[in-house]
This record gives structure tokens, C-alpha cells and sequence, in this order.
């Protein structure tokens, strides 16, 4: 008979929802947790570099030769996890590493074997390593069994399939490589600092793409004050690259606010109340109110068009600078501001030659 | 019966006997009429018996029906009573009954046979019947017919079965024998035994003499004594031409026996199943145990009357499932017009007053006319071969069993839960189809079932540890046991640390031959560790205790700790406890339960301190039986005094002449242990008594739960370690680590103790 398949709709309120919450310790973190110095990153960025962006890490630019600072930062780390007492967790996760470990590896093969009595006597009954037990007559060739059955430890209650399929959900969200890595606190914190870095230099690029804005306006241009309006007449091709964005970014922002404004303009129509949420209402009703769905469908669907060309004919010059890290681009557009203007970002001073006298150094650091 | 021949000549089953003394030992039969006529024992002489009559193996089910239609029983001679022939008309409506002739002529055809028929279709009680009346075993050489099973229970309520059939006392005609209790006399033709018991008599009687037919019955089941019996029985069918072979399987996989056995024909009874409609989940599911209630209970309330099977993996998983069945239903059955539920759990562990519980009808219907109530039976796989139970039309198949697993890499032994195989599978769904047209829902996706699912669950030789089977194997005579004919060859690796562990307890010399103390103990039925444990223990001047703890560590768990009164049953353990660990703490156990005053009344004070009484009795029998065969073997029982200090020192030492493989060493941080040579980081279970830390331990078992566990330990020493095992504590085959330098410590100490006690003597 064909089988069938059942729903427990009866009883299944919560089941469609909320999906299997995904394991947290998929995989064992690789080397942290021992003793042995983690491998120097430049080595084999290619196996041990996977992007792994559920851990949000941000790729550090990779150096060949670990620094002074890194090798003591890394023993620091090391000293602290030898010498602080393992978890009940962690002492379960290793038991549970070594004897996987364990599981995996044939006596046959292991450099005991030698003097296995065990082994030996199997010899001297006309044992071949490699081969199985048994009489041939009664095994065909090929299912003959050389290895112990294995030992799975269940350690949930999910249900025949849920695993593979939880691992499937995972791939497809994560890509093939998508693996879950789990974070050292040391690691963590190091991970916070470089993001708290970030944030700092993605506000003082703006910060310098605003002061270049009205120094190269006034060089190129001879535009006094930033104004919307005169920016505007400027074609975005013309721009420097390096301030290329913020225009764009106040265009879009000017369009938006222009779409709304249309839109609301054209909901002069009377509303009843608790009908202020036009999307739930049906054409008819529309007509009745005399929302003229049409006609607002148009203007929003031109506003949209709009957008679309717009982000088609994409800037190559300018995504490709846009995708460097911020500290990069801060870098760039501070030394420009230095070699174009004699400006100095740190001092917030335009010198007058090209010397630049009194400014105490190139970088932040220099200026205290 | 009894024309003259002593009934003590009738060996037993343990006894190694003299084929000289043994009147039937060398005789043979080759078929023809002379033999015939030969061997022909007029029994008492009364020339009237029916069966005198019948020409063995070609007698016919007509004549066979007619003997049995009396009037006084073919065996006995006796009046038959009238619950007989009550019996005898439900055992002519069995499935197997319509096949009798077909049986008789195929099984007069050959040698071997293959017998497939499915649970329920009496071929467990009838075919050893079938096999009386043609094969007649009483009246040829006094031999006798023996049917295989796999459970001690089975064999016991079989035997008790047809007995009343056959309208003859148990332990007369038909009787047991299970591992410590042969319930079988002089007259038995007809015996139940464990394949566990026959593979053991095997080993004192080579070429199974005692028998004309021997059914191997549950073969599907595929335990480790029926698999070794397999391929004993083809070795022996060589050697005795003579004797009938008959494996019996309830399911239809039977192919591989066939081929098994060089082309044995196959006779098929078809089951009386009705079809078992199968549906699937469309989603795996998250929690299989909240699935498998939340089903129970939507078949509850909207399917037809009918009882529901659940199958679930233990004990705690089906006791609090019924809980929860029974609290959801009565919720139902406030709010819906649904029937009344009765919920019965059934597993191994279970009394057998609870367990027949299951067989009682669903509940009656809360108003006449009203819904009809329905039964729930949560089951561990019992319900899935070896236990029919009626009325059964749905059952629910999470997908999982508790599986035996040993590895040989780290000798971890568990049962742990794992996925069914297809074959199980289509088993349990077969549960439904007993009654009239059932359904099955599996609690998985179609996909996984085909995807996930092994064909055939793997037969419990690939799941074990073989050093006792090893030590049996070498007893039965077999020396090449790397081309035994194995029906399915455990791993190399199995076989190699097997001989590794029985060289190390010195029962083969290094060339694999048997050594006297091997010989020894391949008497007991028991582990090998534990055995030499137990032969050892008079050296140590206390096997009385030893052989106490022996039969403890031989029987289900002791202590009871219901869910209901954890902390009320810790306190009671903790009464018993003894600071240097579990074992000792048993043996305490067992001294109170034998004390006078525990003695008065048992079941109350079991009840009291939390203890299991079945197990202690059972402890206490099996205490019994092996005294016997240690007065056979002439080891003596000795106790140091109880004042002694050193009484329960000589108890571990004792334990460490057996378990010296099963020790771990305290490890360099937190309460985890590493276990000696396999290097595993191992835990005390929670259940142990051990307070403080201790360096050493000898542990009973390596289990994997949640944890890699080590339970029943007990506190020993390293210098009685390397005293009493100084081969496996060879501190040379210790690679460099922490457990290697302890052991060198010891040494040392024990060097200057040494030379300090030597400058005492010479001064």
C-alpha cells in the first residue's frame, strides 16, 4: 500500500514556528582550548581562514611574521587558560574528543600492535592482516567486515532525520563552509575591541569626507559654502572619489524625502478613521474613499523605477573604493587632505605651505 | 520409563562426563531399519503404546492427531484430563497446525530445515510437538529434542506451556534449563533451555549426543549463543548425520539461513496479518518521545476503536510517558467525548505480575453505548518480536531502541539509544496487523527511512565483547577461531583484544592454547574476569565474599531509586555504604539481607531500604548454583574473620586479581579519571558511594550515558596491582605519561620498603 504521510495538526501548536534551535557546538573549536601554540597565521590562510561571519569576525589584515606584541598577547592568553580550572562542560567535551579520537583509530594499525599477544595468536591461526574473519565460503568478498561497529552517543531526543536535516537548513543558510566556531572569551574581547575601532574610524572618515567636501568644492569648483543645490549641478562622475559617496548618500536622502512628501500629497483624500492603514484595504473600498489606488500605484512604482536605474548604472570606481576596510579609506583621504590642501586632519589646520610646519606627525598617535 | 537404568545415569547438563559410563554416547543411527529395530527401547515393556507403533521419521499428521486424540497420553500412558483436550482444540486451529503434513515430509527429506513463522503462529509450542511424535526420542537411544530461546522467561513460560498441553508435569517429559535453574528429570524428551545453555553443554558433549533434534527457535534475533550455536550445529551436522536441525525464524528474511546452511529448504507459515496501513511525518521531528505522546493521544481522539502500541527506548522514558498519557487523558476526556485510556508500561525489568498486566482488556466505555475505552501499551522492542499481544491496531514508531554496542578500540560497553533498522522497523509495524487492518505511524519522514535506517539491525556479535565466547569457542574444541564460520565475522579487532584479555587473565598460554585455569573457568557461566576473580579469591582468604559479590555483580541492579523517593532510597544506600566503594557496599547489602532479622520478613525490609527483592533472591540462587560448581572444582570458600583488619583489604585485592584491566587513575585536574592503557577520560557515576578522591579505582563497567562513566568502583592500590598483575603492569609497555611515573613511584617505594624490611631480617 502507499504510504502516507500524517500531520499532528491536533496537537502541534508550536510546531511550524520556532525551528530546532541548531546546536550550539556543531563542532568542537579546533585547537584553542590546548596548550600546543596556535598555528602562525600567515602559514595556511587558505585551510584555517574560512569566513566565518556568524561569528561576525573581521578579517584582520594578514601579517607574514607573528609581531612582539602578538607573540605576547597570545602567551598571555595561553598562561591563562592553563592555569584556569576546566569546566565540567569542558572536561566532558575533551573526554568526548579523546575517546572520538579514539574510536577512530585502528589497533591493527596503531604501534602496539606489534606486541599485541592477542594479534599474535591470530597470526599463528593463519590471520592476514587487512582481511576479515570468517570462513570465505560464507561472505562474498565484498561485505567482508574489517572494522568494529560504531559507537554513536545520542544525546538528544530529535527525532530519526532531524540532524540531516538541521545540518541541511544550516548549509543552505551558511554556504558549504558555514561552521560554527565557538569563541574563546579572550577572543571575544579582542573581537569587541577591533569592532569598537571600526565603528571610530568609519565616524572620522565621514568626519574628513565633510572637511575635503568644502576644501575641494572651494579649489575646483569655487564654491564658498557646501550647498545642496550647487553640489547638485556638479555631475557625481566629476567628484573626487574620495568624498564621491557622502554626495550620493545626501541625494538619495534628498530624493526619499521628495518621494514623501509626493506621497503625501497625494493622500489628501478623507480618511475614515481606523482606515489610516491603506494597504489593508481593497481596491473598492479605495475607489469609495476615493484613495485613487491607481493613480498613487503609478507615482510609487515610478519612485521605485527610479532607484533601479539608478543603482544599475553602479559606480565601479566608486564601490571598489568603498569596499576598503575604514581605517584604509580614512588613511587615504587624510594623506590627500595633507598632499592636496597641506590640511592637517589631526590638527584641524590648513597650513599655509606644504612643509607643513608645527604639525607634530603624519598619524593620530602623533598628535596625543 | 525407568526399565532399570538409574536415573543418575542421565547426565547433567554441567557435568563432564565419561563416555564410557554413558550406555548412548557412541550410538548412532544411519536411518535404516535395522538401526531401527536396534535402537528401539520398548520402553516399559507395554507393547499397547500408541507410539510404539509409528516408524520413525515416517510418520504421518494423521496418525500423529490420532495418537493425540487419547485416550490415555503416548507419553505416559496416563488418562488424559479434560483441560487437554480443551488445549487440543486451540492448538488445531493455530496457524501451524494446517501445515503439519508439509512439515513432517520435508522435515523427514532433510537434515537441516529452515522453519519461518511469524509470532503468534504457534510454531514455538507446536513444531517441538511435531517433532515428539515423528522423531520419537524416548524410544531411540533415550535422546532428546531441545528448542532454543533467547530469553530465560521465554523458556520458562514455553516449557510451563506445553506441559500443560503435552498433560504432563513440568520438569517431567517437558522441562527448562536456563543458566542457574534446570528444572528437567530423568524422563524429559522435551527441553526448553537458553541458547546460552545449550552452547554450554556443547562444550562438555561435543557432538550434542544428548539430542536427536534441535531446534534453534528466535534465530532472527540473531544473539550471540545463537549465532555461535549455527555455527557449531553446521560443524556438528558433519560429524552426526543422525541429528535433525530445525531454525526457526519469525521473519522472512530467512534467505540467509537458507544459504547458511548450504541450501536448507524453507518452510513458510503465513502469519495471520491483516494489511498495516504506514504513514509518515512530513518534518523530521524535533523530540521524538513529545511526538510519540502527541500521536498517542490525536489516535486517542480520533481514530477508531482499537489499542495503541508505543514502542519507546527504557524504563524512565516509559514510565513518565505513561504519566503523561494518563494526565493528558483524563484532561481529553473532561473536555471531548472520547473513551476512557488504560496506560500499561512493559519492559525487560518489569516484575512478571506487572508485566501480565498488559493482557488485561481495555476499559469498558464510561456509559453503556458510550465511546469504548482503549488501551495503551508503552514497550520497549519485547513487544516487537518476542511478545504478541492482542488487540493491538495502531502503533506508534518513534524509530529508536536501546541497543547493546561494544567497542574493542576503547572496551566501552553500553546499551545506548540508537536508530532502529528497516527490518525492525517493518517488524513493529506488523504489531498493528494482528488483530483486523491496523496502521503504523512512523515518526520520521519517508525519506529517512530509506536514507537513515540500516537494513538489518546488526546481530549481537558484532556488538560484543567475545572474550567469553572466545573462552567457549576454545572449549568446544575449535582452535582456529579466525575461520570459524561465523554468519556474520565480528571485526579483527574484536576477536584480537578478546585473546589479549583471556592471555592476560591467564586463561591461554601465549600459543592461544586453553591453560587449566581457562579450563576452569569455562565451568562458571560467567565473564572470564569475573570467573578468575572468583577461582582466585581463596588465595586471598575470602571467596565466601567474593563469591557473594560474583552472584551480586551477576544479577539486575540491586538498589531501587524510584522517581518518586530519589532522596528517601540515597539515604537508605547510604546506610550500606562503605567508604572504600560500590562493591563493598553490595557485599554489605547482601550480609543484611541474609541477616536474621531482614530474613523474618524480606519483602518488607527490601521495600524498607529500597533494594530489589527478585534481585537479591535471584543473587541468593545463583550464589547457590556456582558454590556447586566451585565444590566440583574443589575451591575452597574461606572468610578472613570479620575482626580482622584486613577483611575488607582482602576483598580488594581479590577484585584487582580479576578486574586489573578495569582500573583508572585519578587525572591531573577535576573529578575526571583516566582509565589505564585505553587512556580515556572517564567519570564516577552518580550513583557511586565513594566520598573523597581516590588515585586508583577498579571499575565494573565503562559505560557511555551522557558521559563516559565509570560505574561500581571501588578504592584500590597500585603496588597490589603491580603485585597481583605484574604482566599487564609490565611498567615497560607504559608509554611516557602521568600514569606511567605513578607507577614508577610505586616501584620505588616498594624497592626501599623492601630493603628496609631485608636490613631488618639480616640484622
Amino acid at each position: 500500500m502507499p504510504p502516507k504521510r500524517f500531520n499532528l495538526s491536533i496537537f502541534s501548536q508550536d510546531d511550524d514556528e520556532d525551528e530546532a534551535p541548531v546546536p550550539r557546538t556543531a563542532k568542537p573549536k579546533p585547537k584553542s582550548a590546548s596548550p600546543a601554540p596556535p598555528p602562525p597565521p600567515a602559514s595556511n590562510d587558505d585551510d584555517e581562514e574560512e569566513d566565518d561571519y556568524m561569528s561576525m569576525a573581521i578579517p584582520e589584515p594578514t601579517s607574514a611574521r607573528e609581531t612582539l606584541t602578538e607573540r605576547m598577547k597570545r602567551q598571555q592568553r595561553e598562561r591563562e587558560l592553563r592555569g584556569r580550572p576546566k569546566s565540567k562542560a569542558e572536561l566532558a567535551r575533551e573526554a568526548a574528543e579523546k575517546r572520538e579520537a579514539a574510536l577512530a583509530k585502528s589497533m591493527l594499525e596503531a604501534e602496539e600492535a606489534r606486541s599485541n599477544k592477542g594479534l599474535r595468536m591470530m597470526k599463528m591461526m593463519g590471520y592476514k592482516p587487512g582481511t576479515g574473519l570468517g570462513s570465505e565460503k560464507t561472505w562474498g568478498k565484498d561485505d567482508v567486515r574489517l572494522e568494529p561497529v560504531g559507537v554513536a552517543l545520542k544525546e538528544n531526543r530529535a527525532g530519526i532525520g532531524h540532524a540531516t536535516e538541521v545540518k541541511r537548513k544550516l548549509e543552505d543558510a551558511a554556504g558549504p563552509e558555514g561552521k560554527r566556531v565557538q569563541v574563546a572569551p579572550e577572543e571575544f574581547r579582542e573581537r569587541v575591541k577591533s569592532e569598537r575601532e571600526e565603528k571610530r574610524a568609519q565616524a572620522r572618515f565621514y568626519a574628513a569626507q565633510k572637511v575635503l567636501e568644502g576644501l575641494d568644492m572651494k579649489r575646483d569648483f569655487g564654491v564658498e559654502e557646501v550647498d545642496i543645490g550647487k553640489a547638485r549641478e556638479i555631475p557625481l562622475s566629476s567628484i573626487n572619489v574620495l568624498w564621491r559617496g557622502l554626495v550620493m548618500h545626501r541625494e538619495e536622502q534628498e530624493r526619499e524625502r521628495r518621494a514623501r512628501y509626493d506621497m503625501e500629497q497625494g493622500l489628501s483624500a478623507p480618511r475614515l478613521p481606523g482606515y489610516d492603514r491603506l494597504h489593508e484595504l481593497d481596491e473598492v473600498d479605495k475607489i469609495a474613499l476615493g484613495v485613487e489606488p491607481k493613480i498613487l500605484g503609478e507615482k510609487m512604482r515610478s519612485y521605485v523605477e527610479d532607484d533601479a536605474e539608478e543603482a544599475e548604472e553602479e559606480d565601479e570606481e566608486l564601490r571598489e573604493f568603498e569596499e576598503l576596510p575604514w581605517a584604509e579609506k580614512l588613511e587615504m583621504i587624510v594623506s590627500y587632505l595633507r598632499t592636496e590642501h597641506n590640511y592637517c586632519f589631526w590638527c584641524k589646520w590648513k597650513y599655509e605651505t606644504a612643509e607643513m610646519e608645527g604639525c607634530p606627525g603624519t598619524d593620530e598617535d602623533s598628535h596625543g | 520409563m525407568d526399565s532399570g537404568r538409574p536415573a543418575s545415569k542421565r547426565p547433567k547438563a554441567e557435568s563432564s562426563i565419561d563416555p564410557s559410563t554413558n550406555p548412548y554416547l557412541a550410538h548412532m543411527y544411519d536411518g535404516s531399519q535395522n538401526a531401527n529395530q536396534a535402537g528401539r527401547l520398548n520402553g516399559d515393556g507395554d507393547g499397547d503404546w500408541v507410539l510404539n507403533s509409528f516408524e520413525r521419521h515416517n510418520t504421518t499428521a494423521e496418525q500423529a492427531m490420532k495418537a493425540e486424540n487419547g485416550p490415555s497420553n503416548p507419553f505416559n500412558g496416563k488418562p488424559l484430563s479434560n483441560q487437554y483436550f480443551k488445549i487440543l482444540e486451540t492448538r488445531r486451529n493455530l496457524p501451524v497446525h494446517s501445515q503439519r503434513q508439509e512439515f513432517l515430509d520435508m522435515f523427514h527429506s532433510t537434515q537441516i530445515m529452515v522453519f519461518v513463522g511469524e509470532t503468534g503462529s504457534g510454531k514455538t509450542t507446536q513444531i517441538p510437538q511435531f517433532v515428539l511424535y515423528d522423531d520419537l526420542p524416548h524410544l531411540f537411544g533415550r535422546k532428546q529434542v531441545a528448542c532454543t530461546q533467547p530469553r530465560r522467561v521465554a523458556a520458562m513460560s514455553v516449557a510451563k506451556r506445553v506441559a500443560d498441553e503435552m498433560d504432563v508435569i513440568l520438569g517431567e517429559e517437558v522441562g527448562y534449563n536456563i543458566r542457574f535453574e534446570d528444572n528437567t528429570g530423568p524422563k524429559t524428551i522435551l527441553k526448553y533451555m537458553t541458547d546460552g545453555m545449550l552452547l554450554r553443554e556443547a562444550m562438555n558433549d561435543h557432538n550434542l549426543d544428548h539430542y536427536s533434534c534441535i531446534i534453534l527457535d528466535e534465530a532472527h534475533e540473531r544473539t550471540l549463543a545463537t549465532d555461535i550455536l549455527m555455527g557449531l550445529l553446521k560443524e556438528v551436522s558433519v560429524r552426526r548425520p543422525d541429528l535433525k536441525i530445525i531454525i526457526m525464524s519469525a521473519t522472512l528474511d530467512a534467505q540467509k539461513f537458507q544459504h547458511y546452511f548450504n541450501d536448507a529448504p524453507l518452510l513458510a507459515v503465513p502469519g495471520r496479518t491483516h494489511p498495516v496501513e504506514i504513514f509518515y511525518t512530513a518534518e523530521p521531528e524535533r523530540d521524538y518521545v513529545e511526538a510519540a505522546l502527541r500521536t498517542v493521544l490525536q489516535i486517542h481522539a480520533t481514530e477508531k476503536e482499537g489499542d495503541i502500541l508505543l514502542f519507546l527506548t527504557g524504563e524512565e522514558e516509559i514510565e513518565d510517558a505513561c504519566r503523561k498519557i494518563k494526565l493528558e487523558a483524563d484532561e481529553l476526556l473532561r473536555e471531548t467525548d472520547c473513551g476512557p485510556i488504560s496506560v500499561y508500561a512493559l519492559y525487560g525489568s518489569l516484575p512478571p505480575s506487572q508485566q501480565q498486566k498488559i493482557f488485561e482488556p481495555a476499559p469498558p466505555p464510561r456509559r453503556p453505548g458510550g465511546t469504548p475505552g482503549r488501551k495503551v501499551v508503552v514497550s520497549t522492542n519485547i513487544a516487537e518480536t518476542s511478545l504478541t499481544i492482542d488487540g493491538i491496531v495502531y502503533v506508534v514508531d518513534p524509530g529508536f531502541s536501546k541497543q547493546k554496542v561494544y567497542n574493542p578500540r576503547i572496551r566501552v560497553e553500553s546499551l545506548l539509544v540508537s536508530p532502529i533498522s528497516k527490518a525492525s522497523a517493518q517488524q513493529r509495524a506488523g504489531r498493528a496487523g494482528r488483530t483486523r487492518p491496523g496502521k503504523c505511524f512512523r515518526l520520521y519522514t519517508e525519506a529517512a527511512f530509506k536514507k537513515e535506517l540500516i537494513e538489518q539491525t546488526y546481530p549481537e556479535i558484532l556488538r560484543s565483547n567475545l572474550a567469553s565466547t572466545v573462552l567457549e569457542l576454545k572449549k568446544l574444541g575449535i582452535d582456529d577461531l579466525v575461520h570459524f564460520d561465523f554468519m556474520d565475522p565480528p571485526a579483527p579487532e574484536t576477536m584480537m583484544r578478546a585473546l589479549e584479555e583471556l592471555n592476560y587473565l591467564a586463561c591461554l598460554d601465549d600459543d592461544g592454547n586453553l591453560t587449566a585455569l581457562g579450563k576452569m573457568a569455562s565451568e562458571f557461566p560467567l565473564d572470564p574476569a569475573l570467573a578468575v576473580m572468583l577461582i582466585s579469591s581463596p588465595e586471598f582468604y575470602c571467596s565466601n565474599e567474593i563469591l557473594s559479590l560474583t552472584a551480586l555483580l551477576s544479577v539486575p541492579q540491586i538498589f531501587t531509586r524510584p522517581a518518586n523517593a530519589r532522596k528517601r532510597a540515597d539515604e537508605m544506600k547510604a546506610l550500606f555504604a562503605h567508604p572504600d566503594g560500590d562493591h563493598l557496599t553490595m557485599l554489605n547489602v547482601y550480609h543484611a539481607f541474609k541477616s536474621p532479622e531482614a530474613q523474618n520478613n524480606p519483602s518488607q525490609w527490601c521495600y524498607d531500604h529500597f533494594l530489589s527483592l527478585r534481585s537479591l533472591q535471584s543473587a541468593d540462587n545463583v550464589r547457590n548454583q556456582l558454590a556447586r560448581i566451585m565444590e566440583r572444582n574443589e575451591l575452597e570458600l574461606v572468610s578472613t574473620s570479620f575482626e580482622d583488619k584486613n577483611y575488607y583489604t582482602n576483598i580488594r585485592k581479590a577484585l584487582c586479581a580479576g578486574f586489573f584491566m578495569q582500573v583508572a587513575k585519578k587525572g591531573q585536574s577535576g573529578k575526571a579519571y583516566v582509565t589505564v592503557k585505553d587512556n580515556q577520560d572517564v567519570f564516577i557515576h552518580p550513583s557511586t558511594v565513594l566520598q573523597q578522591d581516590n588515585e586508583w579505582l577498579i571499575y565494573n563497567e565503562f559505560v557511555l550515558t551522557t558521559k563516559n562513566y565509570i560505574r561500581t568502583v571501588t578504592h584500590v592500590k597500585a603496588e597490589w596491582l603491580l603485585e597481583i598483575a605484574p604482566i599487564y603492569y609490565d611498567i615497560s609497555t607504559f608509554p611516557k605519561g602521568p600514569i606511567r611515573t605513578a607507577l614508577e613511584r610505586t616501584i620505588e617505594k616498594l624497592k626501599r620498603k623492601d630493603a628496609v624490611n631485608g636490613k631488618a631480617r639480616r640484622n
